[in-house]
């Protein structure tokens, strides 16, 4: 072993490398370090003969073993631990002859090496083997030392071949080695199109005065020469067009390095630097993405000297120089002038370009544009463009927002009109429900209902008491003020629209007021609002006011009912209230009128098909009470229309008195009764096989037999076999 | 400038910045057919093709399935070329795309999409507007910054980078050239996130002081017998600017549960996996996206049993601490908790939290629906990302300097502001890593 000195035992990271290598204590003296030092060489040399066996599976532990130690080693405020572990690296390179073993030496190098590892690395350079010598180049780009740069330089000046030299000037771009710039400048003019490429990518990352300058000076000639190609080529064929095009993709490399370099310029405060690249670039005779690209840039270094050129840039006619602009206004929270700006332009616009500035007018909460986007909605701008707008205008919020979206609100389409609603909703802004409630009182009706509209759907305080007053107003007024009385639902509205229904009575009234009924979960205090109305309202009213009963539904409004089933100017209105009843207690009452004689043919089927709903559909009813129900009906039945509706709701009841009474039918002198019949029964022994097969059968055994159709036989038999 | 002269400096990029332009304005007419009836756009009553964002889909993997299902069933995208070092992958996903396409058209034919082997193919086309990066770790940037500067707009997964060097570079690009990026940190479109972001950004369970995060454990990695490299696979492709290894399947495998995942060569292993999803959640929620942790500390550490990072205020994010109920984010306020996982799983103390409404003076954070979607959307309108390029960058950073203290076996201290590792000149050596030629940025 080489590197048998005396060091300190000072680092947190080497007490534990020494614990790794040796298991035992790490030495506190200096005394103590001549001892662990030939220990840490014999274990380097064990991890390193382990790096190269075989199978490679083996190599990877000693792999990890020697990263724990190299950053063990390089941890801070340890230089001596870690030189010296360096000197154990070096000195065991020449013992080392294994590829695999020197790779994954030279990679500790890469994390510990300092001055003292460049010129064993330099050497490695130029090993025939080129992952080692790749190896050896990348940890020399990570080495910190002056020597480790001034070796790479040497590399680069030795270089005998483009490829090497490429390796050697991104190592030395890597490291930002100002040092360099003398050696890659003239390499912008190498006729290796990579490693022209790589040399100003290199100068733009080292951004030293020099390299900027070079990187200038190689635009300058690209456009140039691009120029002179372009006259040249002009009128000829296409292999010049290509070598034109080839050298402009040189141009955009020096560009993109500039920009690199503009970074580095502002990171490293030398912002004035930066400034003078981005104006050049963003040069008037510059193509226009270079221009975008550099006015970006330009932003980005300096925003507040910049300003002045987003303004004008905002005029420029090309398109790219434009959207450039319009998005540099994001660097500029708080300004004030760019979003007005922005906000003139918006009418003059592409559509597309439209989009952009309303995201950017957007982000930018700045509340005086909404006059202009406000023009924009008003606008034969796309629908798109306006629908993003409205939206934009709703975030922005402000009093000047309400006027355009009201707009809105009037066009007559669903879909524009329910948005525009959601964008009210959290239309925010001092004075905008004052300006709401002004568009609502007077002027014109299509305005004036879009803002009663409106005003419902913030949810605005107090407002049923002008709704109120509203509803009694012409249309459109009326209907909006009705729509929103319908989403307020509450006792006072209900009230307040019986009030209405009895004086007024027009159908429009009472679908918003049984929609209200409809929509109250008290149904006690629906049937006690509307009750109390009833016997002091005309007749012809008493129909439209049963009717919220019934949407109502429960048994405390059939009370009110069933008095009116006995008059007969009220029957009619009670008879259509029970067939529309939203509960299953109207059952009874139901059967009742219906096996009552005096019904006529047109209200006893609309009764039974309200009785089949129920039974079918409605909540509340035991199994036992709608099987009954049920058999009423069926006996109540006129028609055989009828008696198939009610044979279809006894398919749904699996029970010995559902098959008894349709058993009856399987004779039946009507061809369509007996059909519908057995087809009930099939579905009630589908129901009943699982709990009482022989039932079933028996009933499948009855369709078998019976006069129907061979369809519904084969299903009975199908089922009889599954049974 | 003669416009004929202009336009002879500019190469073949003037129609690509055109073209973008151009699209932003097209695709109104489609985007409301209730104006310009569709069946007028051409191809069979659908989207005119030119109004389309055409698209390059890069890395076929695992992950790229998804999208790639997801692009070649919108009228609004044509997929123009699919790239992947691996033969089969990329034949595969033609024929996928040229099948669709064929169905779509309804003629049964179609061959508009190119296979390659190289990505810069399919930058370097100027009729390609966007590209989908879905490669492993390694080559998002190289790839991303490539298309960027070609005038594309980039969808990469996560984690965005492989070194902290490559994310400051990315942000540069994007900024220079005006990029529309979106980072596939999906959990920022998961509304249950971004709830429970807002309950920590407004203070409804006091200042959060403790945060765990859950991302699971790798099998170690190792060094696999070497084997043949496949007919029709690009190996040196594959590992690009990353040290040269034998091939083995087991290095190149695509695995959710490890494949190259594993190896630190390719990534930060879960810290790059998973934790460019929770840890970015966590930066969403304490509003660090232009920022960062200030000390990162690794297991093990001063016999510390989680893998930490702190932030200035002293927050503290724990690795892999159990929290309620399986949770895969749980923070701990001085007045409450939130916890948060996929599929808006969220619970808070007191209970209610996740149900109350924001206020009016609350901070509403961005508002995603849909991450691919929210990507096409600025595409048109050239509206920030909800994970642009920056929030990418700080995450990834995160994720790098946890896996860097994890390999050094040491605490980092971090300076946010400059972007440097402080007083550790060996550590800062990691901030990026040196690229195998010739695959250099």
């Amino acid at each position: 072993m080489k590197s048998s000195r005396s060091i300190g035992w000072a680092g947190a990271g080497w007490i534990f490398a020494a614990a790794l290598v040796s298991g035992q204590e790490a030495p506190r003296n200096a005394g103590a370090g001549a001892g662990f030092s030939e220990a840490l060489g014999s274990k380097l040399a064990e991890l390193l003969a382990q790096a190269a066996a075989e199978p490679e599976s083996a190599r990877y532990a000693p792999r990890m073993e020697l990263q724990a130690l190299s950053a063990a080693a390089s941890a801070p405020a340890a230089e001596e631990q870690r030189a010296l572990w360096e000197q154990e690296l070096l000195g065991a390179l020449p013992q080392t002859p294994a590829p695999a073993a020197q790779v994954a030496l030279v990679r500790q190098l890469e994390i510990a090496g300092h001055a003292a590892a460049a010129p064993v690395l330099k050497s490695l350079c130029a090993d025939a083997d080129p992952i080692l010598r790749d190896a050896a180049r990348r940890a020399l780009e990570a080495n910190g030392s002056e020597e480790a740069a001034a070796a790479l330089r040497q590399l680069l000046e030795e270089a005998h071949n483009d490829d090497d030299r490429m390796r050697c000037v991104h190592s030395l771009g890597s490291r930002g080695d100002t040092g360099a710039t003398p050696l890659i400048a003239p390499l912008l003019e190498s006729p290796d199109t990579a490693l022209r490429r790589t040399a100003a990518a290199a100068l733009g990352r080292i951004a030293a005065p020099e390299a900027v300058a070079a990187l200038l000076q190689a635009y300058e000639w690209e456009a140039e020469r691009a120029w002179s190609t372009a006259e040249t080529d002009a009128g000829k064929g296409a292999e010049e067009g290509e070598t034109r095009i080839a050298l402009g993709a040189f141009r955009r490399d020096l560009a993109e390095a500039l920009f690199r370099a503009m970074t580095t310029l502002r990171k490293e405060g030398r912002q004035e630097e930066g400034v003078a690249v981005g104006r050049r670039l963003y040069d008037y005779g510059e193509p226009p993405e270079i221009r975008a690209s550099a006015l970006r840039a330009l932003v980005e270094i300096d925003a507040p000297s910049a300003e002045d050129l987003v303004i004008i840039a905002m005029q420029s006619r090309d398109s790219e120089v434009r959207e450039a602009a319009i998005q540099s206004c994001r660097a500029y929270p708080g300004n004030r002038v760019l979003p007005n700006l922005l906000a003139v332009k918006l009418a003059q616009e592409s559509p597309g370009m439209q989009r952009q500035m309303l995201a950017v007018l957007r982000d930018s909460g700045e509340t005086t544009v909404t006059r202009r986007i406000g023009q924009l909605l008003e606008s034969d701008a796309p629908e798109e463009v306006r629908s993003e707008g409205a939206e934009v205008l709703a975030q922005l919020g402000g009093i000047e927002a309400v006027g355009p979206l009201l707009e809105r609100l009037t066009s007559g389409d669903r879909q524009i009109r329910r948005r525009t609603l959601g964008h009210f909703a959290v239309l925010t802004g001092e004075g905008v429900e004052a300006e709401l409630l002004k568009a609502a009182a007077g002027g014109d009706p299509e305005r004036r209902a879009a803002a009663v509209s409106a005003l419902a759907a913030r949810g605005a305080e107090g407002l049923d008491r002008r709704l109120l007053e509203w509803v009694r107003e012409e249309n459109p007024v009326r209907t909006a003020a009705l729509e929103a009385l319908t989403d307020r639902a509450s006792g006072a509205v209900l009230s307040a629209m019986v009030d209405l229904c009895v004086e007024r009575g027009e159908e429009e009234d009472f679908a918003a007021l049984r929609s209200v009924a409809g929509r109250l979960e008290d149904r006690e205090e629906v049937v006690q609002i509307v009750s109390g109305r009833l016997a002091s309202a005309p007749a012809e009213r008493k129909a439209g006011l049963v009717m919220a009963l019934a949407r109502a539904g429960g048994p405390a409004g059939l009370e009110f009912v069933k008095p009116m089933l006995g008059i007969a100017d009220e029957r009619a209105g009670a008879i259509q209230a029970l067939a529309a009843w939203e509960s299953a207690d109207a059952c009874p009452l139901i059967l009742e009128t219906a096996q009552s004689e005096a019904t006529a043919e047109d209200d006893h089927v609309r009764l039974l098909q309200a009785l089949a709903r129920l039974l079918r559909d409605g909540p509340g009813l035991e199994a036992d009470a709608a099987r009954r129900h049920a058999l009423a009906g069926l006996a109540a039945c006129r028609r055989d229309e009828e008696r198939r509706l009610m044979f279809s709701v006894l398919a749904g009841m699996p029970h010995g008195e559902s098959a008894a009474a349709l058993l009856l039918f399987l004779q039946d002198d009507s061809s369509g009764v007996k059909e519908e019949a057995a087809s009930a029964l099939v579905e009630i022994a589908g129901k009943m096989k699982e709990g009482d097969r022989d039932a079933a059968n028996e009933l499948l055994d009855a369709v078998a037999e019976a006069p129907v159709s061979d369809e519904v036989k084969k299903r009975a038999a199908e089922l009889r076999g599954g049974a | 400038m003669s416009a004929d002269r202009k336009e002879a400096t500019t190469g073949g990029r003037a129609g690509l910045t055109t073209r973008r332009a151009w699209i932003q304005g097209a695709a109104l007419a489609w985007a409301a057919p209730m104006i310009v009836p569709a069946r007028v756009l051409g191809l069979g009553g659908g989207t005119a093709p030119s109004n389309r964002i055409a698209m390059g889909l890069i890395g076929h993997g695992l992950i790229m399935g998804g999208h790639r299902g997801a692009m070649l069933g919108r009228e609004d995208v044509q997929v123009l070329a699919v790239c992947d070092v691996v033969r089969s992958k990329r034949e595969a996903a033609k024929d996928e795309t040229e099948r669709r396409y064929a169905e779509r058209q309804g003629s049964g034919e179609y061959h508009g999409c190119e296979a390659c082997n190289e990505f810069e193919r399919v930058v370097e086309r100027d009729d390609i507007d966007a590209v989908m990066v879905c490669t492993p770790d390694h080559w998002h940037a190289p790839i991303s910054i490539a298309a960027m500067r070609s005038g594309k707009d980039v969808y990469v997964e996560k984690p965005m980078t492989l070194t902290i060097r490559e994310g400051q570079l990315m942000r540069d690009t994007a900024r220079t050239h005006g990029s529309i990026l979106q980072v596939g940190s999906q959990q920022r479109s998961e509304s249950g996130f971004r709830k429970a972001a807002e309950i920590v950004r407004n203070g409804w369970i006091g200042r959060v002081h403790t945060i765990y995060a859950q991302l699971g454990q790798f099998a170690p990695p190792d060094a696999p017998d070497p084997e043949p490299v496949p007919d029709g696979f690009d190996y040196d492709r594959w590992l690009g600017p990353t040290p040269w290894f034998p091939y083995s399947s087991q290095r190149v495998k695509g695995d959710y549960g490890g494949g190259w995942r594993r190896f630190w060569e390719y990534g930060s292993r879960k810290n790059g996996d998973w934790g460019a999803h929770h840890f970015d959640i966590i930066q969403w929620a304490l509003g660090k996206d232009e920022s960062g942790p200030v000390h990162f500390l690794p297991k093990g550490y001063n016999g510390g049993a989680h893998q930490l990072h702190v932030y200035e205020d002293g927050t503290r994010v724990l690795r892999d601490h159990p929290a309620p109920d399986g949770h895969m984010i749980h923070f701990i306020g001085t007045d409450g908790m939130v916890s948060v996982s996929r599929g808006d799983r969220v619970a808070t103390t007191p209970g209610d939290l996740a149900r109350a409404p924001l206020g009016p003076g609350d901070v509403r954070l961005y508002v995603s629906g849909d991450h691919r979607q929210n990507w096409l959307d600025g595409i048109r309108t050239r509206r920030p990302t909800i994970c642009p390029v920056e929030t990418g960058h700080r995450t990834a950073t995160i994720c790098h300097l946890s896996g860097i203290a994890e390999r050094l076996g040491r605490p980092l201290r971090w300076d946010p502001e400059k972007e440097e590792i402080v007083g550790d000149p060996y550590a800062a050596r990691w901030a990026d890593r040196p690229r195998r030629a010739p695959y250099f940025l």
